[in-house]
């Protein structure tokens, strides 16, 4: 077949998936609020509802032993074997697994509301399991790097399989994107701290895909993820994730980690374009040194920038109190209620007859919501201390030259999926070596 | 051995390709087959089907003959059939969307397969001096992030600012619901805490009203400008009538009698304990500007307005005396001369008792000390040159036949001229408008309200089709307009009440023919029930939640549930009582009662819930004009003349106790405070309570 019509076929193939997509959204099932209604005789025996059986707790086991296994495998396969196509192939059994069998619940990103709520509500207790999932991974980054992202998680599985051609995002847009992921972080912690909503389970872009139902517009925003996530490489992952925040944190200081080159870099530049991530650091050279002073003016500035920074997310983030509560259902009750007091909802819903129905004053139910308001004051000032403190952060280390001689991957953004291994010549050497000592053999034992 | 490399690479990228494509066909067939489904899937599919329709009209034929069961059995068929379909539906969604999905999976595994066996590694240029890579991008990087930082605090201001316009007005709303309705919760189910060692506890049938805490508000709701004061005025002639009003005969000189100093009632000295923010649902906590100068405490002690809190005439002590006699000094404490005639009830708060006088020629508000009877100041209101015209009005009803009202800071009066006044305590005047003359053919006798930090102004006058009867709410710190409401109703002479009832705080009006309530917080009207015609002077009288009115001697009390919306004329009004309906003189309710005193002395007892009449009791040519009052278990009838009945109702009928005499005429209702009843007669101005 020829290059052109092989060409051709490719871009058809390529854009399939995204009429598949189209279709696939239109054709799942949308839920449906109202319930199959019930026949209106007296006589008609209404069947019983029944409920599931809780899981079995051998399940719980295998999940715990299958996340072990696979961050080790994931381990084993970035750090010592560095084999692209292990990773691959256990991305994808872990989609299976995790993604599609336990329909992406409990992951770890959601495991820290979890962990939240636990920590600041004494009514809640996270299981065993779920501390086990959610602090798992972290040790392992501590170990090597983010080697749950590679292969174990479902959602990075999902977006690593439909990177098909990847394009370069510059890395000035990369960097300032990434600080989302740590604003998400913080608004999740928030909202699970206050026992309001556990956003990243909400907005979780996947889950519908991996249950094959869920509402129109979350199915539309797993398209629009899958659509993106065609030609640039990662964006939940990368732009939002929360727990990757946390991992990128820790796999900076992590005790091993994936190389680019097996031993020693070359200083080739195959490997410049070979991240569709953008997590390879090129190799830095000493400014010049009509640069160096400006370049300390400029850190220092940073420096003084940064409590002004700290101060004004502080302050916005306790401004922002209300809104934030909003999210709380108290106060959602309580803002329905004062709306159908006054007028303003000319019906009531079934949340507020329910409470009506309580017999609870409704100047109670001001209090308390009065009460979780004054909790978002600490804690929106407490979040807006933690954004502006990133911020800073970030500034302040881009205006920190730091020496590099060789190619390396960023240990905060590199994903460990061993896409660069292919581009580098010491990686095929070793492999080459490897082979020719086959042969080798081979032939001494003919 | 790279070309059998290369040649094997060549067939997995074929065959990595063909899989792809079989995949992706599979995938399309299956998306095609769902997608017609989906088509043909409306959103409420079984209301379209056709066997939907089939059963509905098998159902509607199925209530005429309920014992049809032939019918019976072609609807279960029916029914079967449309669940059997639609979980056939479910299970071919489910099915197809799980072989979509793995179809897709498929496609895009061998694509990237293909991709990567046809993958081809990067050729760079040389570069011919090492480049400053970072430089290239991290001044862009610092850019991006500060601009990021910018849109974060864009959107959380754009987040917060819009919410301040309704700060203020959400949190005014909503304190006053939630500190009114809180400190209503004292007075109606822990009487007991209002006293301290020693003391009575409070009356149990307490009123359930609100409207004398001052709420934390920045600013009035919505923001209302002001509007300037009504400086015209019209000289119409006011029509007289033959017609009784409440007969408020002038005051004559008195010695007023020296009594000893005696212990100060608790002031309002105590610092205010600074409010809950309020609900604030949709927006930030706005920042107090002013403290409620009232503690629950205080508020239960206090006596407001006419007939005190919600207007109820009920006393939150019943320690009492009900024994006095004015002339032999019997029981009474003090008692001071008034300057000014007037009819106007006193009302007691922080220790002040307030009282209004006024003749042709001015008008003047009088503070007292509680305690002594000391006349601590007194003053002349400001007034326009349009508002000295002489009124012409009935000498039942003078010009000062409105009582004030105080929220404990400041004390309002209004003149049947439409000049309206508010003090401080030590006398200051806040603010003075004049509303003008009103059009009221036995002048304006309509007193005051209060509810938190509003001043209700009723204003009703002329006919209902010159839309000149109003209900206005002042901030009764500043004068300016909260909320106004003009009402399509003539000229009366009743008090609004302000009430707790379902779940709202209302103001409740009576005239004719409307009876009216509107929210007290912004003045939106809430229910409304028609009432015969006539002309309009006891005010209604609510107890939980129903509110009693007895709109006209002509015409028969209403009882109606407050928790209505719009014309609730059929649907709210759980009772009429026919007989012996008041001309004059405001009903009294409890819980289980509504008694109701006609100006001839005739005394009728209602059960509040069923409407039964109970008995009535003549007390023999006892005319009253004042409004009975509660105190404990015994009524409190003052009669024209100075004598007060004590009477002891109960279900069967009514016991006279006693007959106390206050010495001189009175026509204005009492205030009670701990232990003590402050009565204005026709020159003094008497505290009675047992001596020591």
């Amino acid at each position: 077949m020829g290059n052109e019509k092989m060409r051709k076929l490719r871009t058809i193939l390529l854009t399939a998936p995204l009429l598949l997509l189209v279709a696939m959204f239109l054709s799942a099932r949308t839920v449906r609020a109202d319930l199959f209604p019930t026949p209106e005789f007296s006589n008609h025996p209404i069947p019983q509802t029944q409920t599931p059986a809780p899981r079995m707790p051998l399940q719980d086991y295998l999940d715990l032993g299958y996340l072990v296994a696979a961050m080790a495998a994931a381990s084993f396969l970035a750090v010592k074997v560095r084999s692209r196509m292990g990773l691959f192939l256990l991305s994808i059994v872990s989609l299976a697994w995790l993604g599609f069998w336990r329909k992406g619940c409990v992951c770890p990103i959601g495991a820290i509301q979890n962990v939240t709520q636990a920590l600041c509500d004494k009514d809640y207790a996270a299981g065993w399991l779920v501390i086990a999932i959610f602090a798992l991974p972290l040790v392992f980054t501590l170990l090597f790097g983010r080697t749950f992202c590679a292969s174990v998680c479902p959602l990075g599985a999902v977006q690593e399989i439909v990177a098909l051609r990847p394009v370069q995002v510059p890395t000035w847009i990369d960097h300032a994107l990434g600080l989302l992921a740590y604003v998400y972080l913080g608004a999740a912690v928030l909202f699970a701290a206050t026992g309001s909503a556990w956003i990243i389970c909400r907005y979780d872009p996947f889950v519908g895909l991996f249950r094959l139902t869920s509402s129109a517009w979350m199915l539309a925003l797993s398209g629009g993820f899958l659509v993106v996530g065609l030609f640039i490489g990662r964006p939940y992952c990368r732009w939002l994730c929360p727990y990757g925040a946390i991992l990128a944190l820790l796999s900076r200081v992590s005790w091993r980690h994936m190389t680019i080159p097996p031993e020693q870099c070359v200083q080739c530049r195959l490997c410049e374009e070979a991240c569709p991530y953008g997590a390879i650091q090129r190799p830095t050279v000493a400014p010049p040194p009509t640069a160096r002073t400006g370049a300390r003016w400029r850190l220092l500035g940073m420096l003084a920038l940064a409590p002004l920074l700290i101060a004004a997310a502080t302050y916005l983030g306790y401004e922002m109190r209300s809104s934030l509560a909003g999210l709380h259902p108290t106060m959602q009750l309580a803002q329905q209620i004062r709306m159908e007091e006054s007028g303003q909802a000319k019906t009531r819903t079934d949340a507020t007859e329910a409470f009506r129905a309580t017999g609870e004053p409704v100047e109670s139910l001001y209090e308390r919501a009065d009460a979780i308001v004054g909790k978002f004051a600490w804690g929106g000032s407490i979040l807006g201390t933690w954004i502006g403190l990133v911020f800073a952060a970030k500034l302040v280390q881009l205006s920190i030259r730091r020496r590099r001689v060789d190619y390396q991957p960023d240990h905060g953004a590199c994903v460990s999926c061993g896409r660069c291994f292919w581009y580098c010549p010491e990686e095929h050497a070793q492999q080459a070596l490897i082979t020719l000592q086959k042969l080798e053999q081979q032939e001494n034992d003919v | 051995m790279s070309d059998q490399l290369m040649t094997s690479d060549l067939i997995s990228c074929r065959l990595a390709m063909r899989t792809a494509a079989v995949a992706a066909v599979f995938s399309l067939v299956i998306a095609a087959l769902l997608f017609y489904e989906f088509l043909h899937r409306s959103p409420y599919w079984i209301k379209d089907h056709a066997q939907t329709v089939a059963i509905d009209v098998l159902k509607a034929a199925l209530k005429q003959q309920p014992d049809n069961e032939p019918l019976q059995e072609e609807i279960r068929k029916l029914d079967q059939q449309a669940r059997d379909e639609y979980f056939r539906q479910q299970a071919f969604t489910l099915s197809g969307a799980g072989l979509l999905c793995g179809g897709i999976i498929v496609s895009l595994v061998a694509v990237k397969w293909a991709v990567t066996l046809r993958r081809k590694h990067p050729q760079p240029l040389p570069a011919s001096t090492p480049q400053d890579w970072e430089a290239s991008w991290t001044p862009a990087a610092r850019w991006t992030v500060g601009g990021l930082f910018v849109v974060l605090a864009a959107t959380a201001t754009g987040l917060i600012l819009p919410l301040y316009g309704r700060v203020a007005e959400t949190s005014d709303a909503t304190a006053r619901q939630v500190t009114a309705a809180s400190e209503d919760k004292p007075a109606t189910k822990e009487p007991d805490k209002t006293a301290t060692a020693g003391k009575p506890t409070p009356s149990a049938s307490a009123p359930a009203a609100s409207g004398l805490v001052k709420a934390t508000a920045t600013a009035p709701a919505g923001g209302m400008p002001a509007p300037p004061p009504e400086k015209v005025v019209t000289k119409e002639k006011v029509a007289t009538s033959e017609r009784p009003t409440r007969e408020r005969p002038p005051r004559e000189e008195s010695i007023r009698e020296e009594r000893p100093p005696r212990e100060k009632i608790a002031t309002n000295a105590k610092p205010a304990k600074p409010e809950k923010t309020p609900v604030a649902v949709d927006a930030a906590r706005p920042t107090a500007t002013k403290v409620a100068a009232f503690s629950q405490e205080e508020l239960a002690r206090a006596w407001p307005c006419f007939r005190g809190r919600g207007g109820s005439g009920i006393s939150p002590y019943a320690n009492v005396p009900d024994d006095w006699d004015g002339a032999s000094g019997k029981n009474i404490l003090w008692k001071s001369p008034v300057p000014l005639i007037g009819n106007s009830s006193p009302v007691v708060v922080a220790g002040h008792i307030f009282l209004t006088g006024a003749d042709e020629n001015k008008r003047q508000v009088f503070c007292y000390d509680a305690a002594s009877g000391k006349l601590l100041w007194q003053r002349d209101v400001p007034s326009t040159p349009e508002s000295r015209v002489p009124v012409k009005l009935t000498d039942d009803t003078g010009y000062a036949a409105c009582t004030m009202a105080s929220d404990g800071r400041f004390a309002a009066a209004i003149f049947a001229n439409g000049d309206l006044a508010a003090y401080d305590l030590d006398g200051k005047l806040a603010w003075s408008q004049s509303l003008g003359i009103p059009d009221n053919p036995y002048g304006h006798a309509a007193s005051l309200s209060v509810y938190k930090d509003l001043l209700l102004v009723p204003f009703d006058q002329a006919l209902p089709k010159a839309a000149r009867s109003k209900l206005r709410a002042l901030d009764i710190a500043t004068g300016k307009t909260v909320w106004e409401r003009v009402r399509e109703v003539p000229s009366s002479w009743t008090t609004p009440i302000v009430i707790h009832a379902a779940n709202r705080d209302q103001v409740v009006t009576a005239a004719s023919p409307w009876i009216i309530a509107y929210d007290a917080a912004d003045g939106k009207e809430l229910w409304r029930v028609k009432s015969k015609q006539g002309d309009v002077a006891p005010s209604p009288v609510s107890a939980g939640d129903c509110v009693f009115v007895p709109v006209d001697a002509n015409a028969p009390l209403l009882a109606i549930r407050a928790d209505g919306s719009g014309d609730v004329t059929a649907t709210k009004v759980l009772w009429r009582g026919e007989d012996n309906t008041p001309d004059i003189c405001s009903p009294l309710a409890t819980e289980e009662f509504v008694f109701l005193l006609t100006s001839e002395g005739m005394v009728t007892c209602y059960d509040a819930h069923k409407g039964d009449k109970l008995w009535e009791e003549d007390l023999n040519e006892f005319k009253c004009k004042a409004s009975p009052s509660l105190v404990g278990k015994l009524l409190y009838v003052f009669g024209e003349a100075g004598k007060c009945w004590i009477l002891e109702p109960s279900r069967t009928g009514l016991k006279r106790v006693r007959q106390a005499d206050l010495g001189e005429p009175c026509v204005t209702c009492p205030a009670f405070q701990d232990g003590r009843m402050i009565v204005r007669g026709k020159k003094n101005l008497f505290c009675i309570g047992k001596r020591p």
